[in-house]
């Protein structure tokens, strides 16, 4: 039973390779494609291009390491980073302006304190940089002046006045202040801290379920980063759907805002891991949200709709409903036959209707299951007996087969021979004492069914159109969905390891020989 | 052979397994069959070509031309086949598996005696010339599982340990797991759906029996004492396994790759039909056998190449059973000494976790 988790840590790490380590198209493409520049000037010119080539990458986690990350960035790193490159200067320097206004308000906290350390030319470059996040703040243009060196005191100034709300505390405060209040103030309060609120943001937005609170929390964000904003004609719906966006940005742009300490630093270096972030994004299905949604990547309303009917969890549930349904009935039906035919076949063994059997067995067993689905879905339509028969016939075939193998091996055996000596007639001799032997393993078959039938599901229900875990499943790879896909992949590896051990398990409990075997085992 | 003939060769041997399967006349019938689908998919040019076999056109002889002059020659109607050419040896079809003509979905007539899909193309050819395609990828496939899956098996039953324990939950979870599912899952998450993809999925999902029945039988020659000897000689683990341990794995992995060559066969033949299969413009079965999702009535596009499916799946279990049972020497009439041999067997199966209802189970190719 234990063996199913390291079972499906082997599968998600298999998985994971075969997604991440191969080439990704749209990574390369992301890298290639010359995007319409908006900002003409020099250098700079390349820049968007670069921005959204590493945009795709952080999308798809390529920007971490794959297993350990031994030293994860957060805000202070990158923050550094960005103003090493600064005051290094050239193109590289030109970018990292854009890198540390994107960072915004979250980099104040390191890069003010650490201006006066710099050369006067990249204190210059430093306050240009800070220009967009100035008007973000809604900062009076007046008062930051014409000349960078204007700029300069007016960021030092604001340091000296504004230290004591850049304090953990005092945004949390702020931003429940706002969702209590809501009021305009509280808004421009948040204003002025720009990113360093954040984390503060996403968690009320996570926690807040009050439309307006909502909406207004939104639009705060969507000003500090580049998510779409909401606005007032979104319907409750829509706004679910964005915030699943919402929380995918923070996924992945998290440590962008929030400094790692402590022990956020060593569990970092565990979630902050390509594997980690992919498989925790597969099983919470935040991996659906693959493509950009920010304002330069497009959000289609199809996808957008897609989002809004209902998260993996939800969708998941019902479609494994109907294929579940679909597995037990034929396997409830496809015993209900095996095993009187196997009998049969076994007490007219050698008999030329045991051969027919034999023969007309052996064919249905080799026909595979989608011709006999496209077979019964021309002879008899839509009815809703055809899919569960189609899918019952195959395993039918194999079941009776081994039945009949069982129980010629059990009649062979002394016992029901002592029991025809004793007086027991043909039929009780089969049906009372060989049959409850031979009948065993073939329960115990069941176990290795459910996933082979569960693989006929899949043909059986593309044939049907039946809305179940397989048709939706080949939708998955139609639209390249790969948190469905990692889910089903999954699911479908616990199904095959828990039928296994159920087998197991209902064999242990009809027949005590195996039960004396399990315990021994257990022993040992 | 005539079946009186006496048994030849050692027990187990390939030899004596030889002349057991000709006995059979079911395993005569399978190999049979499998060697006219052999013959029928490497020459596939001489049953259905868009281009006469010999062809004299304006003086010029043009031998094979449908293999050895490109598209320079394809002329589209019948009528102008018939008169370009001075002399024309043409094949029994005159079309070929790619080019598309108005003649669309109709039912099996003189010229198509298998009837056209609904591109125009003619079933005949595409069944023919699919052999080759299905046959080919098959053998691929099986050739790589087959080497990956005694590897894994032969390494794992002889070195035990961390090793073995890996590969029988490999093992365990693989097989339990729907071979269409995983080949799909494999197609979807690469990046680019790439034959070479499809040849890895396909592998994929039937080395495990391979390496189910390999490794048991390594287990079980690893306690005799000619292994022993070998080792106290001084020989390295590697001569050990290629020179004393591998031969006796060898039938097993004859027995469990033939099984694989139906079930490989199959499920590409069910990713075809999904939609999901070859990702290629070369034929398959399975990607004719699809257009009847479309199209309904179109019975000729499932039931010809689903007949050649089926026989050829059909063949392939036929001689896979009857290999088996030829080349288990448990199996074939067993003598006293040979009842010991087979309890030891069992009681190695017992000691590694692979239960005896395992191989009770799966004893045959998996159902797709």
């Amino acid at each position: 039973m234990l063996w199913a988790i390291p079972t499906l840590v082997g599968i998600s790490l298999v998985v994971f390779l075969l997604t991440s380590l191969l080439p990704d198209p749209a990574l390369e493409a992301g890298a290639s494609t010359d995007g319409t520049t908006e900002t003409a000037t020099g250098a700079i010119a390349d820049a968007p291009r670069l921005l959204r080539a590493e945009e795709a990458r952080r999308l798809r986690f390529a920007d971490l390491p794959n297993f350990i990350n031994e030293n994860p960035d957060d805000v202070r790193t990158r923050t550094q980073a960005t103003l090493d490159a600064i005051a290094a200067g050239g193109p590289d320097g030109d970018l990292a302006e854009l890198r540390l206004a994107r960072i915004g308000g979250a980099a104040l906290p390191t890069a003010l304190p650490r201006l006066s350390s710099m050369t006067t030319e990249a204190r210059r470059r430093v306050a240009r940089a800070l220009t967009p996040l100035a008007a973000r703040m809604a900062v009076d243009p007046f008062a930051l002046g014409v000349s960078p060196d204007d700029a300069l005191k007016f960021w030092e100034r604001f340091w000296q006045d504004h230290v004591m709300d850049f304090t953990p505390g005092a945004s949390k405060r702020a931003v429940e202040r706002l969702v209590r209040h809501g009021t305009e103030l509280r808004a421009e309060e948040l204003a002025s801290l720009d990113t360093y609120a954040l984390a503060d943001l996403m968690d009320a937005i996570e926690a807040t379920d009050r439309h307006d609170a909502l909406l207004q929390l939104m639009k705060i964000v969507a000003k500090i980063t580049n998510l779409a904003p909401p606005d007032e004609a979104t319907t409750p719906q829509e706004l679910e759907a964005l915030r699943a966006q919402y929380t995918f940005f923070w996924y992945v742009h998290r440590t962008d805002y929030v400094p790692l300490e402590g022990l956020d630093r060593v569990v970092a270096s565990v979630t902050e891991t390509r594997y980690a972030k992919w498989t925790l994004g597969a099983f919470t299905g935040s991996l659906e949200m693959l493509e950009p949604t920010t304002k330069s990547g497009n959000s289609s309303p199809k996808v957008a709709r897609r989002r809004a009917e209902g998260d993996l969890r939800h969708r998941l549930a019902r479609r494994a409903t109907v294929t579940l349904a679909l597995i037990f009935l034929s396997l409830f039906g496809s015993h209900l036959v095996a095993i009187p035919l196997g009998v049969f076949a076994a007490a007219r063994s050698g008999r030329r209707v045991d051969r027919l059997l034999s023969v007309v067995l052996f064919f249905i067993y080799s026909l595979p299951t989608f011709v006999i689905a496209a077979v019964f879905r021309g002879v008899s339509g839509g009815t809703v007996v055809a899919p569960v028969l189609a899918l019952s016939l195959g395993a039918a075939a194999t079941l009776s087969r081994y039945q009949r193998t069982a129980l010629l091996e059990v009649l062979t055996t002394d016992y029901v021979r002592t029991a025809r000596a004793k007086g027991a007639s043909n039929l009780r001799a089969l049906l009372v004492h060989a049959l409850r032997n031979a009948v065993l393993p073939i329960i115990a078959l069941a176990g290795v069914q459910v996933p082979q039938l569960l693989g006929g599901a899949f043909v059986v229900e593309e044939v049907w159109q039946i809305r179940g875990l397989g048709w939706e499943t080949l939708r998955a790879i139609e639209r390249r969905d790969v948190g469905w896909l990692v889910v089903v992949v999954c699911l479908t590896a616990v199904l095959a390891t828990f039928a296994l051990v159920g087998a197991d398990l209902v064999q242990a409990a009809l027949d005590p020989r195996a039960r004396e075997t399990f315990r021994r085992r257990g022993e040992a | 052979m005539s079946p009186a003939k006496p048994l030849t060769g050692p027990r187990g041997s390939f030899r004596r397994a030889l002349s057991i399967l000709a006995r059979r006349r079911l395993a005569r019938f399978g190999a049979a069959a499998i060697a006219v689908l052999l013959w029928l998919g490497t020459f596939a040019d001489f049953f259905a070509a868009d281009l006469p076999i010999i062809g004299v056109h304006h003086g010029e002889t043009f031998f094979f031309a449908n293999v050895t002059e490109p598209a320079t020659l394809v002329v589209e109607t019948e009528e102008e086949k018939r008169t370009s050419y001075e002399f024309a040896l043409w094949p029994p079809v005159h079309h070929g598996p790619y080019v598309e003509t108005d003649q669309r979905l109709k039912p099996p007539n003189r010229e198509h005696p298998f009837g056209t899909d609904a591109r125009g193309r003619d079933v005949f050819a595409q069944v023919v010339h699919g052999a080759r395609t299905v046959l080919g990828l098959a053998f691929v496939c099986v050739a790589l599982l087959v080497v990956l899956g005694t590897l894994a098996g032969a390494l794992a039953g002889y070195f035990g340990g961390l090793l073995d324990l890996i590969v029988a939950r490999l093992v365990e979870t693989l097989t339990a797991f729907p071979a269409v599912v995983l080949v799909l899952a494999i197609l979807a998450l690469v990046a680019r759906p790439s034959v070479a993809a499809l040849v890895i999925a396909l592998s994929l999902t039937r080395w495990t029996e391979v390496t189910r029945l390999v490794r048991a039988e390594v287990i079980r020659v690893s306690t005799q004492d000619y292994i022993l000897a070998a080792r106290a000689l001084g020989a390295s683990p590697l001569r050990i396994l290629a020179r004393h341990v591998f031969p006796n794995a060898r039938a097993q992995a004859i027995v469990a790759g033939t099984f694989a060559l139906s079930s490989t066969i199959l499920v590409e033949a069910s990713c075809d039909f999904l939609g999901f299969g070859l990702p290629s413009s070369a034929p398959t079965w399975g990607k004719v056998m699809a257009g009847l999702r479309d199209d309904g009535h179109a019975w000729w596009l499932f039931a010809f190449p689903g007949a050649v499916l089926f026989v050829t799946v059909i063949s392939q279990n036929l001689l896979g059973e009857a290999l088996r049972d030829a080349l288990d020497p448990h199996r074939s009439v067993a003598a006293g000494h040979e009842r010991d041999d087979d309890n030891a067997h069992r009681a190695a199966a017992e000691n590694s976790s692979s239960s005896e209802r395992e191989s009770a189970i799966f004893q045959a190719a998996p159902r797709v």
